[in-house]
């Protein structure tokens, strides 16, 4: 669109522009301090501040011998990885995740498959074998449905639930 | 919905990036500057279009995008602050043949960028030969000769 040239002044030298030097040096300044933010942003980035990897990206939790390693910062509609370590047993392993977990993330796969996989009204289950088959560490492939923070809890039975929550970036 | 939302934040974000990153690096087109439009391009069209192909989404994307540069150009000609935060003004760099050292180097624009312009517009050999450089709100180097 073009603009007005009516009020566009004539410099001594006899150059007309809508030249603004102070605007333009607080600009300046405005960009160098523009610059400084971009690189705290990729510090914050490598430290996982921005999800997808990076050491804070990960948060851990143990309890009963139960350890999990899941995503304390994730990204809406990526993937990102959930690994529960179980205690060596011979009982059958189960894991089961709130309504919250179901509501907030699509469990893309499983690995190891479990035996069975069961949808319940207050959460999500997997089964898997007992005994010297039964995994040691199951990696869950999860993708947020949603931006936000979500709070879920794991219950490993016979252990209390571990309450873990994920912030999702839009 | 989520297209709409999808398309303006990323029209406001890219705004506000090429803007803050300097009109110099969309006037000085170095190879580098060309791989780093293709990749800007990339991800752009990533984030537009999420995992969603379909025409309909393209349709929306592409109709917001429009409709936000039109709304833009009404917004800056009716306040002219939020032109100059948004276009630049135009920066006087060089007069009567003397340069002013101090904007070239806050506009990262050297004397041998100001001898290319005049050399390519008006075939001048000599930095005395020049009466005004201006950088100008585009980024592009404006000689005036003596």
């Amino acid at each position: 669109m073009p603009r007005s040239n009516t009020n566009i002044p004539v410099r001594d030298d006899g150059l007309q522009i809508n030249d603004d030097r102070r605007f333009q040096n607080r600009f300046w300044i405005a960009e160098r301090v523009a610059w400084i933010t971009f690189g705290l942003i990729i510090l914050a980035a490598l430290a996982g501040l921005t999800g997808n990897g990076g050491p804070l990206a990960q948060g851990h939790r143990a309890a009963d011998g139960v350890s999990v390693s899941y995503p304390a910062i994730a990204r809406w509609r990526a993937e990102d990885e959930l690994v529960i370590r179980l205690p060596q047993g011979a009982e059958e392993r189960v894991l089961q995740f709130d309504t919250r977990f179901r509501h907030a993330f699509d469990v893309i796969a499983v690995s190891p498959a479990p035996v069975a996989g069961e949808a319940l009204p207050d959460g999500l289950r997997w089964r898997f074998p007992a005994g010297a088959d039964g995994p040691t560490e199951v990696r869950m492939a999860i993708e947020p449905r949603r931006p936000g923070r979500v709070a879920y809890t794991l219950r490993v039975p016979p252990g209390d639930g571990i309450d873990l929550w994920t912030l999702v970036l839009p | 919905m989520e297209s709409v939302l999808r398309a303006t934040a990323v029209f406001v974000m890219l705004l506000i990036v090429l803007r803050l990153a300097g009109r110099r690096t969309m006037s000085e087109m170095t190879p580098f500057d060309f791989v780093l439009l293709l990749i800007i391009a990339e991800t752009t069209q990533q984030a537009l279009l999420s995992d969603d192909p379909s025409i309909t989404n393209f349709l929306v994307v592409m109709i917001v995008l429009f409709t936000l540069d039109v709304v833009l150009s009404y917004v800056k000609r009716l306040a002219p602050f939020i032109d100059r935060v948004l276009d630049g003004v135009p920066t006087i760099l060089v007069v009567d043949s003397e340069p002013d050292l101090e904007a070239m180097r806050k506009a990262r624009v050297g004397i041998d960028d100001v001898l290319t312009a005049a050399r390519q517009t008006h075939g001048l050999a000599r930095l005395d030969q020049i009466r005004f450089a201006i950088l100008e709100s585009d980024g592009k180097l404006s000689i005036i000769p003596r």
